[in-house]
């Protein structure tokens, strides 16, 4: 309403009760009920479920009790038998998140008429509400237009003449705005009548109805997270000035009571409109009920949490309020349900908040004896055929291989379960830097990775991918770790250091020791990087000292040039520099790429179909440097695999046994360096 | 029974809008209180957004010496990917700097390092603005000074010592890639003795706030029985689907 502003300065000296005494007195609401009518209202929050509609793992392809909306829903039922009224609300990062969300949006995308699968049985358990989370932008603006049945004016994105399908239930975001429009993205908040029943004073109970306003805000960082579907089409506000505009227009408009639904944690430091926990904040202005937060993956209250956000001032980890704002955070993937039990008393004119009788829990699906709580049957039933077609997803093969891809002789030379990898990653960064590094174009792109499966645990801790048909599920085997490929631009001198880093795998072998001496050192595997690539090869001589154990590094032929500049592919880890190689960080990284390495890996393997062992599986970047030794130089792997060493060329190779004499299923061999 | 609002006589309208006026009277004065950098800070959110008038008021602002806009018009243009507006850009956050605004400074070094259209990367030139800026109460450039003595660079040699202790100066003001690097150097013994348990607080550090990389540690020593951690499936399965998810959104850069 424009009221001018010289009456707002005025008024504002009165005190609110006054203000609502008279609002009451000349009568503006008929609810029909008499003040001091009281009810309680519970408000029940999922948050970061996931897109974990079933107690599943889509990697494992095994049922995984510990998680899934098929087991909240009955937390859920549980809540809706102890309270008469409740509303039940998300908190976003509901839509992206295990193999179903990536079936339904990238491998088979949802027809405009269909309902996600989420949604479907969000729709089903009768949603009042929702949020919008930061992943929810992880499938860029389209997908989300459309799997929310929105009409969003941004570039980029094109509507048809109706909404398409989406979610029975409204969705608020208030601080993201199209950079087209200056206008919200979504609906910045809803007021939403809930029929409740209450109990007047005099005893008898009626039905009535209470309005409450959602408000919904996501981490502004997403801006950063999802730069490459977000730059130019969209913006943020931060969640202190969005709150502080919409939150009296909610009052004016009837909300009763304030809910914020906000994607995000807590955090004290100085306020910024960019910061991505801006709730410890939020819930300092004024007019706010009860905050429903997320993001974190934790729960909240937790009498016993030690995470930093809830040890802030001001923030009650045992009642569950921040500021005094009842606040409650339910974990993640469904594993706890958020609660929030108000009493409201109706004053004659509007419903408060009695905070007596406020109560604030995160239930867990988990009972006390370690049990789950039991599944409600009818959220499988909804999705039975996605979750169905996801699993045949995961098992369908994407290529063939005529060879055994595997890791059991990595560590002395077999490259069958590492070539394919490095291959995909340096195509993959090759085609970033054709189109869209123009400055770089000129330099050799290579590839290096690191046989994560070397046998730690035991004789089934390595990759084996048989010949024959390669699926996604053994994609999973080839590339183990959840990384993204990273690009960085080296020179020859990083090469040779980063090397000389990765031969810490071995032991310094003395080559006049007649006794056994073990090849392999404590330094892990996964840190075992290698290059597979007939333009690059070294050598490695394991009898000389850590950092002085690179020979012979040459490129094409000719000895690298340490001054020459190379783009390398490999993951977030080494880019970030993980494993502290020397020189290796963040300043040399020229693309750090939103894609899994994993995914790449499978989008290369169905664009070749055929894999070989000659083109993907043989082409060794390094040896060892020939040595005579007097004694044995051993390593272990698992037994009987030796045909495997001789398939990949290593006939220098020998079984000693077919077990080491422990108990976790390893072989020794023996290696004859001199050869 | 459904409440209702009744057609309103115009004195109860009055009193409706004055009713919810004062509670908005209330928020009108927080918004009194928010400082004008938040609001240059949203500006800089519209510039970044190539929002004109956004950056006419920036403009506007850095024009009359507001130093906090000059850093936010600066923070924006260097970021294009045109030499004219890079190295006007650069001229903003040297006012800035120049004005005492340490977040310039550390802006400066970070363009410095990386380089951009029209400025070739140098790390020794970086290193004095973030020196400066460490000394103005910017404790991320400390994280930078770190990645630089962390690596040889011509007419600088590398010093794990002094990497150690400017990472450990930006951990421990709470950057989660500085807790990252910081616990790589001391597990694998760089500049130190090896000290796995403390490596760990760090990396359990880094990945409270989403860290990735630190996450995927943690994963990796549970399959490595690494960190004083040991195998253990369930707590496997937890942190592998932790580094996933951490993936995208991982915290801010210092």
């Amino acid at each position: 309403m424009n009221n001018p502003k010289p009456v707002v300065l005025r008024m504002s000296l009165l005190p609110l009760a006054l203000a609502s005494a008279l609002l009451a007195a000349c009568g503006t609401t008929d609810p029909g009920i008499p003040a001091n009518t009281k009810t309680t209202l519970a408000l029940l929050e999922t948050t970061d479920l996931h897109t974990n509609v079933m107690s599943y793992d889509y990697f494992k392809l095994a049922e995984d009790k510990s998680l899934g909306f098929e087991r909240t829903a009955t937390l859920i039922n549980t809540a809706r038998a102890e309270f008469p009224n409740t509303m039940l609300l998300d908190n976003g990062d509901t839509i992206q998140g295990t193999a179903l969300s990536d079936y339904q949006s990238l491998v088979s995308p949802l027809a405009c008429n269909q309902t996600l699968a989420m949604y479907k049985v969000m729709n089903l358990m009768k949603f009042d509400g929702s949020g919008i989370g930061n992943h929810e932008f992880n499938y860029g603006l389209p997908f989300l237009n459309q799997v929310t049945g929105s009409k969003f004016d941004v570039d980029g994105v094109t509507n048809g003449a109706t909404p398409c399908a989406g979610p029975s239930f409204p969705q608020a975001l208030a601080n993201v705005y199209s950079a087209k429009t200056k206008a919200p993205l979504f609906s910045p908040y809803h007021i939403i009548t809930k029929n409740v029943s209450a109990t007047q004073p005099d005893g008898k109970t009626v039905m009535t109805s209470v309005k409450v306003g959602i408000i919904g805000f996501t981490p502004p960082t997403i801006m950063s997270w999802d730069k490459r579907w977000l730059d130019g089409k969209v913006y943020t506000q931060g969640l202190v000035e969005t709150a502080t505009k919409f939150i009296p227009e909610m009052r004016s408009k009837g909300a009763d009571l304030v809910v914020v639904i906000s994607h995000g944690g807590l955090d004290n430091s100085a306020y910024d409109p960019n910061m991505e926990n801006g709730n410890w904040h939020l819930s300092k202005v004024p007019g706010i009920d009860a905050m429903l937060i997320g993001h974190s993956h934790q729960m909240f209250p937790d009498a016993a949490s030690t995470s930093a956000q809830f040890n802030l001032p001001g923030v009650d980890k045992v009642k569950g309020t921040v500021n005094g704002v009842p606040t409650v955070m339910a974990n993640y993937w469904g594993k706890h349900l958020g609660l929030i039990k108000l009493d409201l008393v109706f004053d004659g004119a509007k419903w408060n908040v009695n905070s007596a009788g406020t109560k604030v829990e995160a239930r867990s699906a988990q009972n006390p004896d370690k049990t789950y709580v039991a599944v409600e049957p009818s959220i499988a039933a909804a999705v039975a055929a996605e979750h169905a077609a996801t699993i045949q997803y995961v098992k369908t093969p994407i290529g063939t291989t005529n060879f055994n891809m595997s890791s059991y002789f990595a560590d002395v030379g077999d490259v069958s379960a590492i070539e394919i990898v490095n291959q995909a990653q340096a195509d993959y960064v090759s085609t970033y830097v054709a189109a869209n590094l123009p400055q770089y174009k000129n330099l050799p792109v290579l590839s290096i990775s690191a046989p994560f499966k070397s046998g730690f645990a035991g004789g089934n801790d390595y990759t084996d991918v048989a010949s024959g048909n390669v699926a996604i599920n053994n994609a999973a085997d080839l590339y183990l770790y959840p990384n993204t490929v990273y690009a960085v631009r080296v020179q020859g001198s990083d090469i040779k250091n980063w090397l000389e880093t990765a031969a810490k795998r071995f032991n310094k072998i003395d080559p006049n020791l007649t006794t056994d001496q073990a090849l392999i050192s404590s330094f892990p595997g996964y840190n075992f990087d290698m290059f597979t690539t007939p333009d690059l090869k070294y050598e490695i001589d394991v009898t000389q000292a850590e950092g002085s154990r690179i020979k012979n590094l040459s490129y094409k032929g000719a000895a690298i040039d340490t001054a020459a500049y190379f783009i390398v592919a490999t993951n977030n880890y080494r880019g970030s520099g993980g494993g502290n190689f020397p020189g290796i960080d963040m300043t040399k990284v020229i693309y750090a790429s939103p894609d899994a390495n994993r995914d790449v890996l499978i989008s290369y393997i169905k664009s070749l179909k055929t894999l070989t062992l000659a083109k993907n599986g043989s082409d060794r970047s390094w040896s060892f440097t020939k040595v005579s030794t007097k004694g044995r130089v051993t390593f272990k792997s698992a037994p009987d695999k030796l045909s495997l060493a001789t398939a990949a060329g290593l006939t220098h190779i020998s079984s000693l046994n077919n077990s080491d004499g422990g108990t976790k299923n390893l072989a020794d061999y023996a290696i004859d360096l001199s050869k | 029974m459904q409440r209702k609002f009744l057609p309103g006589k115009s004195t109860m309208i009055s009193l409706l809008a004055l009713t919810t006026l004062v509670v908005a009277g209330g928020f009108w004065q927080y918004q009194t209180r928010l400082p004008d950098a938040v609001q240059i800070e949203q500006w800089g959110v519209l510039a970044g957004v190539q929002d004109k008038e956004a950056t006419l008021s920036l403009q506007t602002a850095a024009d009359k010496g507001s130093t906090v806009a000059a850093r936010a018009l600066g923070q924006v243009l260097v970021l294009r990917p045109d030499e004219a507006s890079v190295k006007e850009g650069q001229r903003w956050l040297q006012l800035a700097s120049e004005g005492g605004d340490a977040r310039a400074s550390l802006l400066l070094g970070k363009l410095l390092l990386k380089g951009a259209p029209g400025i070739p990367a140098q790390a020794l030139a970086a290193q004095t603005w973030f020196e400066s800026a460490v000394k103005g109460g910017q404790p991320g450039a400390a994280h930078y000074l770190g990645l630089i003595y962390r690596q040889n660079l011509p007419g600088q040699a590398r010093s794990p010592e002094k990497a150690l202790h400017w990472l450990e100066v930006a951990a421990q003001a709470g950057f989660a890639d500085s807790q990252f690097l910081l616990g790589q150097m001391i597990m694998t013994g760089d500049g130190s003795a090896p000290d796995p348990e403390r490596a760990r607080t760090w990396f359990e550090a880094a990945a409270e706030q989403d860290h990735p990389e630190a996450n995927l540690q943690l994963l990796m020593a549970y399959t490595h029985n690494e960190l004083g951690l040991k195998r253990n499936a369930e707590a496997e399965a937890r942190q592998w689907k932790e580094a996933q998810h951490s993936l995208r959104h991982r915290p801010a850069a210092p």
